[in-house]
């Protein structure tokens, strides 16, 4: 029983107490009276329930009624609804999709139980900048004995593991003729445990699995790969996989959902550390200066190729952190006494360990697209403003229009808070069905962009699954743009309707509020336009100068194809008869010029050594400006030789003619410079050159770790048309080969620029469609206007004035709204576009010629959106309008 | 919000309530149900228990407010008040049902000379 059902009890009660009083004091016996009250009040029991429903179903009759209220005016008013509904979709759906993207790329955890007790570790270098390789100055990778310190320092305040990048293994499976790969990674026996999760079917890898005295050969395999390559069966347990020749035994699957730490390139297959040397594995791994080609990397401490993190309860963490950062430095110190040099040794030794949230795992498109995915949504947002702006006008417009029927409804005594909550159901009404369309918009067109994130052939990443969470946010989006747009508009229909019930001829002053409001709001709204436009432009600039920007070799009629030798068994000491074949069957190809091998390809390089074959500058275009190229006579017997780029000569020559000097390492400088190549942007397009040092192929130093990856081929005809050919040809001379692309280059420089034009497009949509609304918005206000001045207008007429002086009062009241719309929106730009300044290349953010762009633009635009209610003003009769009154 | 016909006023009970708090300030139901029986003479026959649902549908609407107090026999009852709205409301409603009278008084009146 309710508090408020005993509140009534009581009431009643007293109800009868007092009744029977009076009955008894008029004489009656209390047995009578008692009668008569009951009698009088006519069913206690009755009265209780009829009082219970009527309070229960009091809140969904007024919503019915409200509902009810609502559809009848929005049937009656077909075009608004159709504008609103259709403006909000757009609106909701260019966030829902932005989200989903953002959700998907930066936001979205791993898929495992409490992602946030996650951390990972890496050493950062003493002022975290790059190092003299070019690294990040943070280095990821640990040895296995410093995992073993780590572990043993962390004790049970935690676990930690370590796990290798994702590699190809070569995978054999009865009847196939082609060579097969799967992704696999190397686990240490913690990792499972550590990630919380428990397996779909038989079990998963444990520390038994990965002790070091013994090699266990077995396989935990991804969710998505068992019901690939095994249809979701149950036998698949006890399988045998044959990676790179050696036989492991399937014994589980990972949770549906999980696809390792990177997010974005899915793991399929794990396997324990300790099969290292079995399988051969041996890449991303960093050594100094030692490589360890037959023995197991367990038990090196100057290898570093784990990468490690743990699950640290927040209870204790700070402590564990303190311990492990202890550990890791005694780590550093047993480890540097084995280096010989003490620069090196230094530079170690100052390394700290960090330790940083890892939730959300790895994820190189989280790196590349981050910025520009927060920028986005800030635009996009923006969008959405400008969008309830446009309704909010609708319905103030509306509002004026109503003011005497909501005046009549308050004189006979309807509540404000019930007239406010009958417009925002209206405006939720509508909120929800453009949100319900946005979301639909939304999930094709983030499906869309995930595309353009996601710039490769391969399946799309499980994290681009649009799931509840983008439901949700459309959902709490649409409320709060419901209350955004419709909360203003409400207050002030029902303050205007008060004003309207005290005099009904007041509805001048109405429509003036009414106006003021409007005024206000489409200026804000160019305001927001005006911004949006302005990063549009700056953003679309930053592409063009991309794409115009010289890379510094020649990108047209060259075809470039990657490969991996490393994946394919190829043996390291083979290394230059496999260079000598690829170019070999490349170039003697009808409609190729000439084809280099190299270490590195072209907007791929990530050294700052570079092995190539003798026709690479012919080849690539990178003219060699002193001394000379390459050429067969440069061989493993031949004196050693380099070729240095000008970044490089300028760096460690100082203007002093290189060629002819030596460089090499500390004590044997034998290595001659005989000639300096052009500055290429070899990285990316989006970095300066970088010194580079070019050796000859042959030159190569016998060693797992430096093998090439690259083929490049100038062609004299179409290159798309040669794809197909070079890639047949090297299939028909390497058939062991695992090529991952071949491709011609300006395919390859624009997958380096997608995330420019990605984000240059989106802008430029978002700056159109505020525009669009904005204009909108701008005719509406004016045409108002023009309908409320009929008579003012047609007096004027009357008195002789001209139709040229009727439309300069239209648009001069237009210019008014556009320059302080614009004047405000460039203040909004300058103060927000410094958020853009990483993304810029080429042009500054508070660049004039983007400002002149943008005042154009609108001053063009804005002169249409008025000229049609301008010229409605001059059409109007004087005797018409003057009649009305 | 367009009154149906299962509001109140147009059983007129609200309305009584509304006038019989303006007239004699802040009541106890038992007392809002005598006075209506009171004025109204034997005409009414009131089920003093209808009066409740009646508060509380004018409470809901705003239209009256409610506190516990003491009655004048010390128990301990709800005590009902006319608020602004409730008087607003009143006034709309006594001025409406003037209008409406005077229409049809004037309609008789108008009657009877073109008999005479």
């Amino acid at each position: 029983m309710s508090r408020r059902d005993r509140e009534l009890d009581d009431e009643i009660e007293s109800h009868l107490d007092e009744a029977i009083d009076e009955y008894v004091a008029r004489g009656m016996s209390r047995e009578d009276a008692r009668y008569r009250a009951l009698r009088d009040f006519g069913g206690v029991t009755q009265t209780a329930q009829v009082y219970r429903e009527s309070r229960r179903l009091a809140w969904l009759e007024d919503l019915i009624q409200d509902l009810r209220y609502t559809t009848r005016r929005l049937i009656k008013t077909p075009g608004f609804t159709f504008i609103a509904i259709a403006t909000l979709a757009l609106g909701i759906g260019a966030n829902t999709a932005i989200f989903s993207l953002l959700d998907a790329v930066v936001l979205k955890p791993l898929a495992v139980p409490a992602a946030d007790e996650l951390v990972m570790f890496y050493e950062s270098a003493p002022d975290r900048k790059a190092d003299a390789a070019g690294g990040t100055g943070q280095f990821l990778r640990f040895s296995y004995p410093r995992f073993e310190r780590l572990e043993k320092a962390l004790g049970d305040r935690g676990s930690i593991a370590g796990v290798t990048r994702g590699t190809r293994f070569k995978l054999h499976l009865p009847g196939d003729t082609e060579p097969r790969y799967v992704l696999a990674q190397l686990v240490t026996g913690r990792y499972f445990e550590t990630l919380g999760l428990l397996p779909q079917r038989g079990r998963l890898i444990d520390a038994n699995d990965a002790r070091v005295d013994r090699e266990t050969a077995v396989a935990v395999i991804s969710d998505r790969y068992w019901k690939r390559m095994f249809n979701g069966s149950d036998d698949v347990i006890g399988k045998t996989l044959t990676l790179n020749t050696v036989p492991v035994t399937i014994i589980g699957v990972a949770p549906p959902g999980f696809v390792g730490l990177w997010s974005d390139s899915e793991n399929e297959v794990w396997v324990p550390v300790t099969l290292q040397l079995a399988l051969n594995y041996g890449n991303n791994t960093s050594s100094y200066g030692v490589t360890y080609d037959d023995k197991t990397f367990l038990s090196q401490d100057l290898l570093s190729w784990l990468n490690l993190f743990a699950r640290v309860p927040r209870a204790g963490r700070a402590e564990a952190v303190a311990a492990l950062a202890a550990a890791n430095h005694a780590g550093l110190v047993d480890m540097t006494n084995a280096i010989a040099d003490p620069k090196e040794r230094d530079s170690q030794l100052a390394h700290t360990l960090v330790v940083e949230p890892f939730s959300r795992g790895f994820s190189s498109l989280r790196n590349r697209f981050s910025d520009a995915l927060f920028a986005l949504t800030g635009m996009v947002a923006l969008v959405l403003l400008v969008t309830c702006a446009n309704i909010a006008n609708l319905l103030l417009a509306r509002a004026a229009g109503n003011a005497r029927d909501l005046g009549i409804r308050i004189s006979l005594g309807a509540s404000t808070g019930r007239l406010v909550r009958q417009g925002l159901t209206e405006s939720l009404t509508l909120a929800l069905l453009g949100g319900g369309l946005g979301l639909a918009l939304g999930e094709w067109g983030s499906a869309y962009l995930a595309r353009q994130v996601f710039d490769s052939s391969a399946p799309l990443p499980q994290i681009f699954q649009p799931d509840r969470r983008v439901i949700v946010f459309a959902f709490l989006m649409s409320i709060v743009t419901a209350i955004t747009f419709g909360l203003a508009p409400a207050l002030r229909a029902v303050r205007a309707g008060r004003t309207a019930g005290l005099n009904t001829n007041q509805r001048q002053s109405v429509g003036q509020a009414s106006m003021k409001g409007m005024r206000s709001l489409v200026v804000g709204q160019l305001a927001l336009a005006v911004a949006v436009m302005f990063a549009a432009v700056l953003l679309g600039r930053t592409l063009l100068n991309f794409v115009r920007s010289d890379p510094g070799f020649t990108t047209a009629q060259l075809v470039t194809v990657s490969y991996s030798v490393s994946d394919s068994g190829y043996p390291a000491d083979q290394m230059t008869q496999f260079a000598k074949r690829m170019v070999d069957a490349v170039s003697s190809l009808p409609g190729v010029t000439s084809a280099a091998v190299s270490r590195c390809g072209l907007v791929a390089v990530t050294f700052f050594q570079n092995w190539v074959t003798p026709d690479y500058f012919k080849t690539t275009g990178i003219p060699v400006l002193g001394g000379r190229a390459f050429t067969d006579r440069d061989s493993k017997t031949s004196p050693p030789v380099a070729i240095i780029n000008e970044t490089a000569a300028r760096s460690y020559f100082n203007g002093r003619n290189p060629i002819g000097l030596h460089i090499g390492g500390e004590k044997d400088l034998t290595t001659e410079i005989v000639g300096v190549a052009r500055d290429a942007r070899t990285q990316t397009l989006h970095d300066a050159p970088v010194p580079m040092v070019y050796f000859p192929a042959d030159q190569l130093p016998k060693s797992r770790y430096t093998v090439f990856t690259n083929l490049d081929a100038r062609v004299s005809g179409d290159p798309a048309a040669m794809v197909p050919v070079i890639r047949e040809a090297i299939r028909r001379s390497e058939p062991n080969l695992l090529v991952t692309d071949v491709n011609r280059m300006s395919r390859r420089i624009e997958r380096d620029l997608n995330r420019e034009r990605l984000v240059a497009s989106l802008a430029f949509s978002f700056g159109a469609l505020t525009l669009l609304l904005a204009s909108l918005g701008l005719y509406g206000v004016l045409s108002y206007g023009v309908a409320r001045r009929t008579q003012e207008i047609g007096v004027r007429m009357a008195l002789g004035a001209k139709r040229r002086e009727v439309m300069a009062i239209v648009l001069g009241q237009s210019a008014r709204l556009t320059i302080a719309g614009i004047a405000l929106g460039l203040i909004g730009a300058a103060v927000s576009v410094r958020y853009l300044s990483g993304m810029l290349f080429g042009v500054e953010p508070l660049d004039p010629t983007t400002f002149m762009v943008v005042v154009a633009t609108f001053a063009i635009v804005t002169m249409l959106a008025a000229y049609v209610p301008a010229r409605r003003a001059t059409t109007v009769d004087p005797v018409v309008a003057l009649r009305s009154e | 919000m367009v009154p149906d016909k299962s509001d109140v006023l147009y059983g007129s009970l609200g309305l009584m309530v509304l006038k019989t708090l303006e007239a004699l300030g802040p009541l106890h139901g038992y007392r809002i149900a005598r006075r209506i029986e009171q004025i109204s003479g034997d005409q009414l026959s009131l089920n003093q228990g209808t009066l409740y649902p009646a508060l509380l549908k004018l409470d809901q609407q705003g239209l009256i407010a409610a506190k516990w107090g003491e009655s004048e026999t010390g128990r301990r009852v709800k005590i009902y008040s006319l608020t602004r709205a409730g008087k607003k409301r009143l006034h709309a409603e006594h001025q409406q049902w003037q209008r409406a009278t005077s229409i049809v008084e004037r309609f008789f009146t108008i009657a009877d000379e073109d008999a005479s």
